[in-house]
Formats: structure tokens, sequence, C-alpha cells
């Protein structure tokens, strides 16, 4: 009796503890704090959050190579490049490029905020001794778009998948906390009061031919933005289209929904104590952090220069909402212009380059892809 | 460093060029719709 009691605490996971694991328990209670409690990123933070203590649990062997659960979710999900393209078919079918194309000049700002991406992937490389491949996983956190963030890391650098996600997410939700600072330090408030003339009215015609248009020019441009740009552009046209009310509705519903739970939690639990507990996680968090407020650098000085070549001004402020934080960014941007002059609404305005920036992110991921792989 | 420049300048340019690309796709279809579909809608 004395024998089966003793080989059953042996079955047990308490006996293969390690103050790695516990400490990655704490981690991810965190997250899970930060998004019930602090609502930041809550859809994605929470499953990171609980995907985090269950792959630190002994024994169980979730994310066990060919036979754990969460690393199916992982391989079949992320590493074939499922899950991913079809968050952005859900985005697509979200996404209103009714601003940006009243004013397509705004476009530029998207590609602006793209500048921050590559300087922090220069500075990753050359500064901190990253590889490549690592500095451009480090890089496109400035672009402030989880999936796509996802999506190049499993396919350079997956041991930073998790830290690369989660930096991408917290920063995301710090999005109100670290862009104003930058913001007011790059404007003017004489800037900042700049109001914006009134945008033209957009067709339906030209709202269903714009997923066809961009879908031609950014794929031809870099293919290997495919998988996301298509299912974006797909998930745009299901929206404009509306014809396919059933489809556009499932798939910024439903599929979202779920693809975003098989998506959380095999995130969280790329992060185990041995890929987390390294020096180099500081400098990636550090670096993340550097990337998100070069992108909002760059983003309001290309604004600044569009301002110098042009004779219609525009509020440099929306600069900063080329980054992809869609739509927290443009909100950001909106409150700084209401606080300079109450009469100053840029939130439509802003959701132009917001938007833009989606595509940016997208397309620098592509040209990461493509010279890297 | 050679490579990471290259990525840093050709990325860098790669963006722009995308949606200076993309720029003139939307004002090329803006142009086409407004001046032919939008009048036979009118009509």
């Amino acid at each position: 009796m004395i024998e089966e009691f003793s080989s059953l605490i042996y079955t047990t996971g308490f006996l293969y503890l390690t103050p790695g694991m516990i400490f990655m328990w704490l981690i991810g209670f965190i997250l899970i704090y930060l998004a019930i409690a602090k609502a930041y990123e809550p859809l994605l933070l929470l499953p990171i959050g609980f995907g985090i203590i269950v792959a630190n649990l002994p024994l169980a062997g979730l994310m066990a190579p060919d036979t754990g659960l969460l690393w199916k979710f992982y391989e079949y999900g992320i590493h074939w490049e499922i899950i991913p393209p079809l968050i952005f078919l859900g985005l697509g079918a979200l996404t209103d490029f009714g601003p940006l194309l009243a004013r397509p000049s705004l476009i530029f700002l998207g590609a602006g905020a793209q500048i921050g991406v590559y300087i922090a992937f220069f500075s990753a490389h050359l500064l901190l001794g990253f590889s490549l491949q690592e500095a451009a996983t480090i890089g496109i956190i400035g672009g402030a778009d989880g999936p796509t963030t996802i999506f190049l890391a499993s396919k350079l650098a997956p041991h930073m998948l998790g830290t690369c996600a989660v930096a991408a997410y917290s920063y995301m939700a710090l999005v109100p906390i670290i862009m104003p600072p930058v913001m007011k330090i790059l404007t003017t408030e004489k800037e900042r009061k700049i109001l914006m003339p009134k945008a033209r009215k957009v067709g339906r015609l030209e709202k269903t031919l714009f997923p066809l248009v961009g879908v031609l020019v950014i794929v031809l441009l870099v293919p290997a933005s495919a998988p996301l740009m298509s299912m974006f552009m797909v998930g745009n046209l299901f929206r404009e289209c509306k014809v396919v009310e059933r489809l556009n509705l499932a798939a910024q519903n439903e599929l979202l929904n779920i693809v975003t739970i098989f998506l959380g939690l095999p995130v969280g639990a790329t992060m185990n104590a041995q890929n987390f507990l390294r020096k180099d996680v500081i400098f990636i968090f550090v670096l993340g952090l550097f990337a998100f407020i070069a992108s909002t650098g760059t983003g309001i000085i290309v604004a600044k220069g569009m301002n110098l070549l042009s004779k219609t001004k525009i509020n440099p402020l929306l600069g900063a909402a080329g980054v992809s934080a869609v739509p927290m960014a443009a909100r950001v941007v909106h409150k700084m212009g209401q606080k300079a002059d109450k009469k100053n609404y840029l939130l439509m305005y802003a959701m132009g380059p917001n938007v833009a920036g989606v595509i940016g992110t997208v397309t620098a991921a592509g040209i990461f892809l493509t010279m890297l792989k | 460093m050679g490579k990471a420049l290259g990525i840093f300048v050709a990325g860098t340019a790669g963006v722009f060029i995308g949606m200076m690309l993309l720029y003139g796709a939307i004002q090329l279809t803006a142009v086409v719709v407004t001046r032919w579909f939008d009048k036979k809608v009118e009509k």
C-alpha cells in the first residue's frame, strides 16, 4: 500500500516544480490581472496569461511536441500560418477604409510610422547583437500590430514568439500612456491646433473596389505579405460589397472570437521558464518600447515633412496614428487635438493613417520575410 | 552591418513605394468612379 501511495506521489507535479515555473505563473497571473482589473487588451492578454500558467505545469505536457494539446494549436494554428491570417480576415471585415479613401495622402503617414520599425530593427542588430531574424521580430513590435508580430516571429524567431507577442499587446494597451509624451515633444501647440479641412464623401463603389485594388498592388510588390494581406482585403470586401452580410458578420464576430482564443493560448504556452528567463527578454521589452516610440515619432516627422511640401497643412498629430494600434492610436490623437483646441475633431481623419498603418506593417513584415527567410 | 543597412534602406523604401502605388491606385479608382460610374448612377 505504501508503495502505491509513494508511486502516486511521484506522478503528481508537485515534486517537479521549479522556481522558474513559479515565476512564470506570476507573469501569467499579472497578465490576467491586467486583463481583468485594468482591461488592458483583455481579449489577448487573458488567454496568453492562462496559456503561460498551464504551459508551466510540470508533467502536464501541454507543449510536448506531437502530443501536447497546446503544441497542436501552436503547430497547426500558428506555425502553419492559419490563425494570424484568419485574424486578419476578421480585422478586414471590421475595418472602414472610408477615412483613408477620403484623403488618400494620409496613407504616407502609415508608411512613416514603419521607419521606426526599421530603426528598431537596425538598433537591435547593431547595438545589442541580436541576429537579423531576431532584430526584425523585435522591430515589428513598433508596428503595434499583434497578429503581424506573431506571424513574423513564428517564421523568423519562434523562440521569441511569446515574449514579442506579450510586448506588442502590452504596449498596444499602453498607447494612451506611451504616445502622448512623444506627440507633445515633437509638435508645437500651434501645430496641434491645425484644423483639418472637411473630407469628401466616399461612395460604395470606391469602397468596394479598394480591397481588390489594394491586394493587387501590395501583393504584387511584396508577395510574402500575401497570407495576411489577402485575408485582410477579402474580409474588407465582405464588408463593403453588402451582398454577403452573413459572411461579413461571421468574419467580424464568431470567427474572430474563436481564432482569438486559439491564438492567445498557444502564444502564452510558448513562454516556458527556459525560453523566457533570459537576459535577452529585458532587451526585447526595452527595444520593443523603443520601436513603438520611434514609430510614433517617425509618423509625426513624416506628417511635418508633408506640411513643408504641401499648401494644405495637415495636423501633424495624425502621423502618430500611423502605428497600427486600431483604433486606440486614433483616439489618442483625437484627444490630444481636443486638448489643444476643443473644435478640433481628428478622430475620423486619424482613422485614415491608422488603417494605412496596418497595411504598412504587413508590408514591412513581408519585406523582412522576403529578405531574411 | 552591411546586410542590416541594406534591409533598413530597402525596407523603408519598399514600404513607401508600396504606399505610393496604393495612393496612385486609390486616386485612379476615385477618378474613374467619379467621372463615369457615379454619373451613370445619377442618370
